[in-house]
């Protein structure tokens, strides 16, 4: 095996962060039946996508600060 | 820094990448798993993250927490999953902070213990008041229901209960990871600027000895009773 640099990191954590995503949906539904919970599937889907959308952000900007050294 | 060093921070080796995260996932179930059977006021799911983040680098850090809340909302709760961005911000806390010196000394890496407890706490209350309303069935709901009987709205309850919670559990996850990376190959962490930790070795063996007599006895115990 070889070695691996920034831009697989970065590579490696965004395919999983949208594995994370394609998740969401079942969650938010699981989540919404258990007998605490008292919000709706929407809104904890709603909830979940805005906190994985602020990773998702912080993602793109190490990306763009990713110098083109490798 | 020079060169060589540079070279070792940039480039890491596949196989460290291979085998240090899915150990580090485990590391982190085992400790979730603990928490949640013992019901310990802390969540323990952020130690293999630690490591991760300190030695691989925040984005390998945050993949191992990603993966650390999709096996655990699959094995314990479909709760962790939404949880699973506070195990990526508490990684690129504890990744960059290293980077950017915050390791140098013991008392620089306990302000980023702090810090990573802050980030984290303020990623999590948002997603604990709008998505599950408050309540997780974790310890600290009952701190959470304390202080909203002192009259505390929703959002300061919960901020103020997880935030006493984050602090005890991220001192305690960073520090045991320090622990760890005495054990890990020199030139794994030659290029970091990371504090010693040699004598916390001893500790990290005392630590893991008794995880592994409390797993033993949970599962003598779920034994007998099956």
């Amino acid at each position: 095996m070889g070695t691996v640099g920034r831009k697989a990191e970065l590579g490696a954590a965004i395919i999983v962060l949208g594995l994370l995503a394609l998740l969401l949906p079942w969650s938010s539904a699981t989540v919404a039946s258990l007998d605490f919970v008292p919000s709706d599937a929407y809104s904890i889907l709603t909830g979940t996508v805005y906190a994985l959308g602020i990773i998702v952000i912080l993602a793109g900007i190490a990306v763009l600060r990713l110098k083109e050294e490798e | 820094m020079t060169a060589e060093t540079k070279s070792v921070r940039v480039k890491i080796p596949m196989t460290y990448v291979v085998a240090l995260v899915p150990v580090a996932a485990a590391l982190n179930i085992i400790g979730g798993v603990i928490n949640s059977a013992l019901r310990l006021p802390t969540f323990l799911d952020m130690i293999g993250t630690a490591v991760v983040a300190i030695t691989l680098g925040p984005w390998w850090g945050a993949l191992t927490g990603v993966i650390t809340n999709v096996v655990l909302a699959f094995v314990q709760s479909p709760v962790a999953l939404p949880f699973a961005a506070c195990n990526v911000v508490g990684a690129l806390v504890w990744g960059y902070g290293v980077r950017w010196g915050m390791g140098k000394n013991f008392v620089r890496f306990f302000i980023l213990n702090i810090l990573v407890a802050l980030f984290v706490t303020l990623q999590a209350v948002p997603i604990y008041v709008f998505v599950f309303g408050g309540a997780t069935g974790h310890f600290s709901d009952m701190m959470t229901a304390a202080f909203l009987a002192m009259g505390q709205n929703l959002i300061v309850s919960v901020f103020s209960s997880n935030i006493i919670v984050s602090l005890a559990d991220k001192i305690l996850s960073g520090f045991l990871a320090l622990a760890i990376l005495e054990a890990l190959p020199k030139t794994l962490v030659m290029g970091l600027e990371v504090t010693k930790a040699e004598r916390m070795q001893k500790i990290a063996w005392i630590v893991a000895g008794l995880v592994v007599a409390v797993l033993l006895v949970f599962i003598y115990v779920y034994g007998l009773r099956k």
